[in-house]
């Protein structure tokens, strides 16, 4: 019905995620009206980010050269690692700005349901890192099922001189209990704690 | 198109889109259904935890074209304990996955409904060893496939139904074999045999509290073996728990 060069355009753009084939041909349409100063830098920046932007090789965030800006940062501690599901769990962490330590990324979670194994992510390399410096790991993977999964494999595999800290599990800032569920709501109350310093 | 009201235990999940998921369901009224939930994986979602692999719920589905969709949800039993216990973590999704592969689609099966719901309560106790070891996972595997018309035969030879001493089982035959039809079998131990035996005639609530041993591993073996003849699929939870133990 298109021309060739359309219909390819059309074909790779329904195979990014959330994109089906009538947004697709919407979004082929919109370019094609564009005129090229305004849609060539997209072009650009997508054959950019592929040539440029590869994986750190110490924590497998997204990084421009060998090391990501986190681990090239010496004035990060090396003391505290944070272990994360994916590259963009670090960004949402730094927009905290509470944590300052190095971050290590699995690559996903372990799956029992969808053969998710620990060869098919990170933490060979996660158990090689945690050396002499590392004097906490926090388990920062999704608070899911296969999350949790995730957090007691590596917590069991990391050696016993190593703290390791889960996020707590509670209640999101600025809600009403009312709607809170059981899960979380339970969470919260096995996690609760004391208002007065010095008691745990 | 309209809405149906269901006991469902959440058998697995997988993301679909920015921020839903597609659950894989086993419902008391409707059978196994795919569902999908909307806004699941914010943080500020009102489904929160509710809808997490294994919990059971009372949902309102909406009935689409192709998928239900999840427009209520009320939690009726979650298992704390078992998401803090790894070995039970991974008996679970042996037996959902085995749920899933074995129950046809929108085919309510209520004995199979009560089996995984008491398989997860026994499991939220928690297993005194390695998954692939326990009783309890071997006889809700039995259980399971006996439920589905698979049951192996035990008490004499499936091939040539004499009484003699068995030594294989054999999965394309569906038991055991004795010394004269051996072939294709697989050969079995005595304490493999009386493992499946006792998994089969005993209640889950005391296979839960039966040690592991090597003789369920085998017997479990053999089972998975059963499964995956009449599937034509392998468990993946099984896979994994060999590579994760």
């Amino acid at each position: 019905m298109y021309s060739p060069a359309v219909e390819r355009l059309i074909t790779e753009l329904a195979k990014l995620p959330g994109i089906g084939p009538r947004t697709a041909q919407r979004l082929t349409f919109h370019m094609l009206k564009l005129r090229p100063d305004e849609i060539l830098p997209l072009a650009a920046a997508i054959t950019e980010v592929k040539e440029k932007i590869g994986f750190c090789s110490r924590c497998f965030n997204l990084a421009e050269g060998e090391l990501c800006t986190v681990c090239a940062d010496m004035r990060r501690d090396p003391r505290l690692l944070c272990v994360v599901e994916q590259p963009f769990d670090i960004v949402t962490i730094e927009r905290t700005r509470e944590f300052r330590g190095l971050y290590h990324v699995l690559g996903g979670a372990l799956s029992p349901l969808d053969g998710v194994e620990p060869d098919d992510l990170h933490i060979a390399e996660l158990l090689s890192r945690v050396d002499g410096d590392v004097e906490e790991v926090i388990l920062a993977t999704n608070p899911t099922m296969t999350g949790e999964a995730t957090a007691m494999y590596v917590a069991d595999m990391l050696p016993r001189r190593v703290r390791v800290t889960r996020l707590a599990s509670g209640l999101p800032v600025g809600g009403d209990l009312e709607y809170a569920d059981e899960l979380t709501l339970g969470r919260a109350l096995v996690g609760r704690r004391s208002l007065r310093r010095g008691e745990e | 198109m309209r809405s149906e009201k269901a006991r469902a235990i959440v058998l697995n999940s997988r993301p679909l889109g920015e921020a839903d998921r597609i659950l894989r369901l086993f419902t008391r009224e409707l059978g196994r259904v795919d569902a999908v939930v909307k806004g699941v994986r914010k943080t500020t979602s009102r489904w929160g935890g509710r809808l997490e692999p294994y919990n059971v719920c009372d949902l309102v589905l909406y009935q689409g074209r192709t998928l239900y969709t999840v427009t209520q949800a009320h939690l009726v039993d979650v298992f704390l304990r078992l998401r803090d216990d790894r070995e039970a973590l991974t008996a679970a999704a042996v037996v959902c996955e085995a749920v899933a592969g074995l129950t046809p689609e929108h085919e309510p099966e209520e004995r199979v409904f009560a089996l995984l719901r008491n398989t997860l309560r026994e499991l939220d106790t928690g297993l005194n060893g390695p998954a692939l070891e326990a009783p309890l996972v071997l006889g809700a595997l039995l259980k399971l496939l006996f439920e589905a018309g698979y049951m192996p035969v035990l008490d004499h030879c499936t091939a040539c139904g004499g009484g003699e001493r068995a030594l294989g089982f054999s999965a394309a035959r569906g038991g055991l074999v004795c010394e004269k039809c051996l072939e294709d079998a697989v050969p079995i131990t005595p304490a493999a045999i009386e493992a499946l035996r006792e998994a089969l005639g005993r209640p889950l609530a005391e296979l839960r509290a039966a040690a592991p041993t090597a003789a369920v591993a085998e017997a479990l073996r053999d089972v998975h073996d059963l499964y995956s003849y009449h599937t034509g699929s392998q468990l993946r939870a099984v896979r994994f728990a060999r590579a994760a133990g």
